[in-house]
C-alpha cells in the first residue's frame, strides 16, 4: 500500500473509533434501560446534549476547574435521567410498551425545548479536556481529545462492568433484568433500581456529550442524530447485551468512518442504516443478541 | 356479524351468501360517516379565511395517512416509524413524474402508489419478521435512508431546497389549485378511503389482524397466515400514505424533504396514539388535534417544542387510550338521546384498545 493510503486508513480508523466510542456509551445507556424496563428510551441522545451544555455552563459560565465540573456534570445529568423516570414514566397510567416509548419521545421533545430555552439555538464552543496539540501516530493525525474519548469510554465501560459484577446493587440490577418478579420476591427493590438505571443512562449520555462535543459542535439538538446512531449500535450488537452494545458501537463507528471515507460521504447515513437493516434481515436478534429475549 | 354491506365496498368485503342491507354496526358506521360528510359539506359556510381551509386540508391529508397507519398499528399491532417515507415517496413520485416527465397528475398519483406498494412489499417482507425494538429501528432506519436520498439526489429531487412546480390535479378542466377547491378533493378522498378501511376491519381479515395483535403464535395456530397478512396490511397502509403524499404534492405545488423526515413519521404515530389506536374515528380526532394544535402553538414560535412536548407528555401519561373512549362515550349518549351519532369505527368491547401489555 502506498503511504498515503496507509495514512488515510489510519485516519479513518481513529475517527471511527472515536465516534464509535460515543455510540458505545449511548448503546450501553439504551441497553441499561431496556434491561430495566423493556422499552427504548428516546431521551438518551438528549442526555448527551445536556451533558455537553451543562459542562459548558460550569466551565465557561461558572469558571469551575475541569476536575470539579466533569463529575458535577455527570451527577447533574444522572439526576435528570432519574427525573425522566420518576416524573414521566412512573405515573404513566398505561404499561403498554408503545405508550411508554412514546412518553420518552415526548419527554425528548420537551427536553430539547427546555435546552433551547436555556442555552439558545446557536452552537457553543466547548473547550477540549486538554490543550489541542495535534500529534502524529502511525500516519494519522490525532488530537488529545481523540485519546480522551477512547480512554474515558474504556474507563466508563470498566467501571460499569465492575459495578455489575462486584457490587450487591449491580447484582440486584442483573437479577431484576433477568426476572423482575423473582427478584422482587427475593427482596430486590425493582422500582428503585429502575430509577437508578435511568440515572446511569443519564451519566453515560453525559460522559459521551462531554467527550464528543468539543470535536463535533455543541447545541441543544446535537444528541438527536448521535442518539439514533447509538440506538442503531445497540440494535446491531443485540439489544440489551452489554458486550453487544460496545461491539455494536465500535463496529458502527468504524463502518461509518470507512464508508464515508472510501465510498461516499454524502450517503454515509444510508450506508450505516442500510448495513443495520441488512444485519437485522440475516440476524433478527442482532449480532450478539440471544434468541428468545423479551425484545 | 358477517359481511358488512356498506354501499360502495371496495372489494374487501368477503363474498357472503346472505346480504342484509346493513348490519347494526355497519349502520352505526354509516350514520357516523354521513354525519361527518354533512359536517365537511357545511363547514365551508362557517370558514372565513383561506388559512382555515389550508389547515383543514392538511388535516384531511394527515387523516388519510393515519387511517392507513391505524390499520397496521391499531389493528395488526405492528409499529412503523417509517410511514413518512412512503408519504414522501408518493409526493416525490407524483412531483417528478408530472413535472419532470409531463405525466398526467392522476396517472402520476396511481403510478407512485403502485411503486410504493412494491417498495413496501420489498421492505415489509424482511422487516415485519422483526419484533419490538428491532422493528422500531428497522422502520426508523428505512425512513432515514429515504430522507437522505431525497436530500442528496438533488439532480432529480431538487435537494434540500425542495422540488418546485408540481402541477395541480384537475377534473374536466376544473383544477384543484386553490385552498377551497382542494378542500373538496382532499376530504372527498379521505371520506372515501374510510369506507374500505372500515370494511377491512370488520371482515374476517380484520379479525385475523386483531388476532395477530393479541398473540402471533395463537393466530398462527388458528390458521391465520400471519406473515403474509402483516405484509399485506403494511402495503395497504403504505399505499394510503402514498396517495396522501401525492395529494400533498399536487396541492402545494412544492415538496421539501423536511416534510418527510422521521419526525413526520413520529407525528403520524402520535396522531394514532392520541386519537386512540384501533379506532378509525379516533384517527380523525388525532389528525385534527395534532394538526390544529401546532398551528395554534405557532403563536409561541420559540417555545413550540416546549409546549408541544409538555402537552403530549401529559396526554400520554394520563390518557394512554387517547380521546376515542371519550368519543365512544359521547356517541353512546347521543345515540341514546337523539338516535344519531358516531360509532362503530372501532370494535366496541373487543377492540385492541382495551388491551394492556403486561409490564
Amino acid at each position: 500500500m502506498p503511504p498515503d493510503a496507509i495514512n488515510a486508513l489510519a485516519q479513518y480508523t481513529v475517527s471511527g473509533l472515536t465516534t464509535g466510542s460515543v455510540y458505545a456509551l449511548l448503546a450501553l445507556g439504551y441497553s441499561l434501560i431496556f434491561n430495566a424496563t423493556g422499552i427504548v428510551n428516546f431521551t438518551q441522545g438528549d442526555f448527551l446534549s445536556l451533558g455537553g451544555l451543562v459542562l459548558y455552563s460550569l466551565l465557561v459560565g461558572q469558571g469551575l476547574p475541569i476536575v470539579v465540573a466533569f463529575p458535577a456534570t455527570i451527577a447533574i445529568v444522572a439526576l435528570a435521567g432519574a427525573l425522566v423516570e420518576r416524573v414521566c414514566l412512573r405515573p404513566a397510567r398505561s404499561r403498554q410498551m408503545i405508550i411508554l416509548i412514546f412518553i420518552t419521545m415526548a419527554a425528548s421533545t420537551l427536553m430539547r425545548g427546555l435546552m433551547k430555552q436555556g442555552w439558545g439555538k446557536l452552537p457553543l464552543a466547548l473547550p477540549p479536556l486538554s490543550p489541542d496539540v495535534p500529534f502524529r501516530l502511525m500516519g494519522a493525525v490525532l488530537t488529545p481529545q481523540n485519546l480522551w474519548v477512547m480512554g474515558m469510554t474504556l474507563c466508563g465501560i470498566a467501571a460499569l462492568a465492575w459495578f455489575f459484577r462486584a457490587t450487591v446493587t449491580g447484582k440486584a440490577m442483573r437479577a431484576a433484568a433477568a426476572d423482575p418478579r423473582t427478584a422482587r420476591l427475593m427482596g430486590v427493590e425493582v422500582e428503585r433500581l429502575t430509577t437508578l438505571s435511568f440515572a446511569f443512562a443519564g451519566a453515560l449520555g453525559a460522559l459521551g456529550g462531554m467527550l464528543i462535543t468539543p470535536i463535533t459542535s455543541l447545541s441543544y439538538d446535537i444528541g438527536l442524530m448521535l442518539g439514533l446512531k447509538g440506538f442503531a449500535a445497540a440494535v446491531l450488537g443485540g439489544y440489551g447485551s452489554f458486550a453487544g452494545a460496545v461491539a455494536g458501537g465500535v463496529l458502527l463507528g468504524l463502518f461509518e468512518s470507512y464508508g464515508a471515507g472510501y465510498v461516499t460521504s454524502a450517503y454515509r447515513d444510508v450506508l450505516v442504516f442500510g448495513l443495520l437493516i441488512l444485519v437485522l434481515f440475516v440476524r433478527p436478534q442482532g449480532l450478539f443478541g440471544a434468541t428468545g429475549r423479551r425484545a | 356479524m358477517t359481511a358488512p354491506g356498506t354501499a360502495k365496498t371496495k372489494g374487501v368485503a368477503p363474498a357472503s351468501g346472505r346480504h342484509p342491507l346493513l348490519t347494526p354496526p355497519a349502520r352505526r358506521f354509516a350514520r357516523g360517516w354521513l354525519a361527518l360528510a354533512v359536517a365537511v359539506a357545511l363547514l365551508p359556510l362557517a370558514l372565513r379565511s383561506g388559512y382555515q381551509f389550508t389547515v383543514l386540508n392538511v388535516v384531511a391529508v394527515n387523516l388519510i395517512v393515519v387511517t392507513g397507519l391505524n390499520l397496521l398499528m391499531g389493528y395488526a399491532g405492528q409499529i412503523s416509524y417509517g410511514h413518512a417515507a412512503f408519504f414522501g415517496m408518493g409526493a416525490y413520485g407524483s412531483a417528478i413524474l408530472s413535472a419532470t416527465h409531463g405525466v398526467d397528475p392522476w396517472l402520476a398519483m396511481g403510478v407512485s402508489a403502485c411503486g410504493v406498494a412494491v417498495a413496501a412489499a420489498v421492505v415489509g417482507v424482511p422487516t415485519l419478521r422483526l419484533k419490538g425494538n428491532y422493528l422500531v429501528m428497522a422502520t426508523l432506519g428505512f425512513n432515514l435512508i429515504v430522507d437522505v436520498i431525497l436530500v442528496q439526489w438533488s439532480e432529480v429531487t431538487g435537494g434540500s431546497s425542495g422540488f418546485v412546480g408540481v402541477p395541480p390535479l384537475s377534473v374536466a378542466g376544473m383544477s384543484f389549485d386553490t385552498d377551497r377547491s382542494f378542500y373538496w378533493l382532499a376530504w372527498g378522498v379521505a371520506l372515501l378511503l374510510l369506507i374500505p378501511a372500515r370494511n377491512l376491519v370488520h371482515s374476517p381479515v380484520g379479525r385475523a389482524l386483531r388476532a395477530i395483535h393479541d398473540s402471533e403464535p395463537g393466530a398462527e395456530a388458528c390458521g391465520v397466515p400471519t406473515a403474509s397478512y402483516k405484509v399485506q396490511v403494511f402495503v395497504l397502509s403504505a399505499v394510503f400514505a402514498s396517495l396522501a403524499g401525492s395529494l400533498h404534492a399536487h396541492y402545494l405545488g412544492i415538496v421539501a424533504p423536511k416534510t418527510f423526515d422521521i419526525f413526520k413519521s413520529v407525528e403520524f404515530v402520535t396522531m394514532c396514539l392520541i386519537g386512540g389506536m384501533g379506532s378509525l374515528w379516533g384517527g380523525l380526532a388525532g389528525a385534527l388535534l395534532l394538526t390544529v394544535l401546532p398551528q395554534m402553538l405557532g403563536v409561541f414560535e420559540e417555545h413550540h417544542d416546549l409546549i408541544f412536548g409538555a402537552i403530549l407528555l401529559v396526554m400520554l401519561i394520563f390518557m394512554p387510550r387517547g380521546v376515542s373512549p371519550w368519543l365512544r362515550g359521547m356517541a353512546g349518549r347521543m345515540r341514546r338521546g337523539a338516535g344519531v351519532g358516531l360509532g362503530g369505527g372501532g370494535a366496541p368491547g373487543n377492540g385492541p384498545e382495551g388491551r394492556e401489555a403486561r409490564p
